[in-house]
């Protein structure tokens, strides 16, 4: 870190600029706002920009399909200070999705008319998606686009493109927008599917792309993505756009989307709740009717494992000499007041705001390489009966070694 | 190349003093007319007669369309679209300008390699008009020696010319695929297999023009004789016959990415246009 924490209000600090962010010119952190404990988040921004800005962009995404519009207005107007807001209608909720768990979520009902979308591209539904968003506060508007299925890939993709085309149509071609794709991650793993997208992204003339994947379930709840075919994919995609000078959006991705943004993403979107954490397949808990679901276990980022995990663990761990603690403003009132699932993921978005940020300059694979090589060092400096074990262990840390091998 | 029409017919039928033979192509012929007014200028003038049994309407105005919304050095200038009296009948007919210094085919043959410098600034030409169409959504489908002027004989001032096979990418399509549209030794892989042409088609044409330059040879075919369209696709896939030792490794390596089997891993011509300044300013 580079400023010493506090935890009184951040001093006013100019941000990034959007175009700054647009043009992949900072690595960029995007908030993805949670559906609980999400009213610090604003603070939290500010304490971002204080300690990282200029290296670090910073914005928020709200997603409706959980959110009253009333809760979406009151958020994004106290979230002013981030240049990037999106306000994500995510369209793969809506009636023409083959998205799995499409009904498993209930849309508000604020939103019911975004989902009703048509077969092919309507200027009236493409419009009303567009300007709802800006209506709503965006700074950035995401194309009125979401599911692209894996079924008749190529066919699906024309078809989410024939979406992003009228969308661009309605906003102009000078307005910054978006291509909002949402895929499975069979997406980045088979070679036919893969190259479709990459195709298209070298194809199109547009310049931002929000790319959501949808991935297998996480053994771990809380733990990152370490399938390295998956992982290989994301590899592949980063590279391309910033070899074709695209700016790669990922939303939903976790540190898969840091790891990536060293890769050559511009930025990726994370929040304090596991779902906003990992777009992924969710186990389906059993239970009896009437039984009590377990108690939420108290977690925390540790930025020494690159991981989340108990907060009892963390204190153990901490307690080595080579454990290297990030104090942040919500890991000192941690420290003081004691551990809340709302002060462990802003401490969450903090750490991770300081690794993103750590990603500015030349050669930021090296840079992810190392905060990667220490996480092991650590971990293989202790004693085999000391060392994490269980959910606590960070089993994504070989993964991502060898990924950026 | 043939010519349906006689010298003495087309100076005739512009009212000229003299006319010649330039070349023939899918859709038409093109001479060279001599001393005629065109928009109040007289001069030297292209003029594409199109064949009259080939003729669609559709055609000639995406082609004049594609290139009346371009000002650039870099795509030849349509100046005028008018019906011509011929002999046989009347015959729509595009004039644009002449461009002296002769297509790089011209220039090519018997010429053997180009020197790297001048490779290195035709195809900064070349890229930067490429982009140029691709930033708008279109592609011509059909990049070959032929159809690439020097102005003036300078290989830093590339033309396009003909766009009879341009087209715009969300144009209504007038081909049935599958169709190969094209000149076979330039298709890329998917234009043999008789697929849609996307802007990496164009690329790969490109691909195969600069080897072409840098080597005085094709990259997979040393000849045609005897080959079918499909022994083509077979022959086109994988890598190309390696590069003379003097090629920049630079310049071997975005002209053999250019050649690559899948479209995406060619790259943009944005992408080229930033290697190529890169090596420009070595």
């Amino acid at each position: 870190m580079t400023t010493a924490p506090t935890t009184t209000a951040p001093a006013a600090v100019a941000a990034v600029g959007l175009d700054t962010v647009l043009a992949g010119d900072v690595p960029t952190l995007l908030v993805h706002k949670s559906y609980q404990a999400a009213k610090r988040v604003p603070e939290a921004l500010g304490f971002m920009n204080a300690m990282h800005a200029p290296d670090l962009g910073i914005g928020v995404v709200v997603p409706l399909h959980n959110h009253k519009r009333t809760a979406v207005e009151q958020f994004v107007e106290r979230c002013q200070l981030a240049p990037v807001i999106i306000v994500d209608p995510e369209l793969h909720y809506a009636s023409t999705s083959a998205w799995e768990a499409r009904a498993d979520g209930n849309v508000n009902d604020d939103w019911i008319d975004l989902m009703d979308d048509p077969q092919k591209p309507k200027p009236k539904w493409v419009g009303h998606t567009m300007d709802l968003q800006y209506d709503m506060g965006a700074t950035v508007a995401l194309s009125a686009s979401g599911w692209v299925d894996a079924v008749d890939g190529t066919k699906s993709m024309a078809r989410a493109m024939s979406f992003v085309a009228e969308s661009r149509a309605h906003v102009g071609t000078t307005t910054p927008m978006m291509v909002n794709l949402t895929f499975d991650w069979r997406w980045l793993v088979d070679d036919a599917l893969r190259a479709t997208l990459l195709q298209e992204i070298v194809e199109s003339n547009e310049p931002l792309w929000y790319l959501r994947f949808y991935w297998p379930e996480i053994p771990v709840r809380y733990g990152q993505l370490a399938d390295a075919a998956i992982l290989a994919g994301y590899r592949e995609l980063a590279g391309l756009c910033a070899l074709e000078d695209k700016q790669l959006f990922l939303p939903n991705s976790g540190l898969t989307g840091w790891v990536a943004s060293s890769l050559g993403a511009a930025g990726f979107s994370t929040g304090q709740a596991w779902p906003e954490q990992a777009f992924a397949r969710q186990r389906i808990m059993g239970g009896r009717k009437g039984q009590r679901p377990p108690p939420r276990i108290p977690r925390y980022f540790d930025s020494q494992l690159l991981h989340t995990i108990e907060y009892s663990e963390f204190e153990r761990l901490s307690g080595f000499a080579t454990h290297a603690e990030l104090t942040t403003p919500y890991s000192l009132e941690i420290d003081a007041e004691g551990h809340s699932h709302e002060l462990g993921g802003l401490h969450y978005l903090m750490a991770v705001a300081a690794l993103q940020a750590k990603l500015k300059g030349r050669r930021p694979e090296a840079k992810s390489a190392r905060e990667i090589a220490g996480a092991s060092g650590f971990i293989e400096g202790l004693r085999r009966a000391d060392q994490p074990a269980g959910l606590n262990n960070p089993l994504h840390l070989a993964a991502w070694a060898e990924l950026l091998r | 190349m043939t010519s349906t029409l006689t010298a003495e017919e087309v100076a005739a039928a512009f009212s000229c003093e003299a006319a010649s033979f330039l070349g023939d192509g899918a859709f038409g012929e093109t001479w060279k007319i001599c001393d005629t007014e065109v928009n109040g200028v007289v001069g030297d003038y292209a003029v594409k007669i199109l064949h009259a049994e080939q003729f669609n309407l559709k055609l000639v105005d995406r082609e004049t369309a594609g290139l009346r919304r371009f000002d650039s050095d870099g795509i030849v200038r349509l100046l005028d679209v008018r019906d011509v009296v011929f002999a046989a009948g009347t015959r729509t007919v595009l004039v644009c300008e002449y461009l002296h210094g002769g297509s790089v085919k011209q220039n090519l043959d018997g010429a053997g390699r180009q020197a790297v410098d001048d490779v290195v600034a035709f195809a900064v030409g070349l890229m930067s008009t490429v982009d140029e169409l691709h930033a708008v959504e279109m592609i011509h489908r059909d990049i070959k020696p032929a159809n690439v002027i020097l102005r003036d004989g300078d290989w830093a001032r590339p033309v396009l010319i003909d766009f009879g096979l341009s087209r715009g990418l969300s144009d209504e399509t007038f081909t049935a695929y599958p169709a190969r549209v094209g000149t076979v030794a330039y298709m890329s892989p998917e234009q043999l297999r008789g697929e849609k042409a996307r802007k990496a088609s164009d690329i790969w044409a490109c691909g195969v023009l600069l080897y072409t330059l840098l080597t005085d040879k094709h990259p997979y075919i040393v000849t045609t004789d005897g080959l079918q369209l499909d022994d083509l696709i077979d022959l086109v896939v994988g890598a190309p016959r390696p590069m003379p030792d003097d090629v920049p490794s630079a310049l071997e390596e975005m002209v053999i990415r250019m050649l690559s089997d899948h479209e995406y891993q060619r790259g943009s011509s944005r992408r080229a246009l930033t290697d190529l300044k890169k090596l420009a300013t070595k």
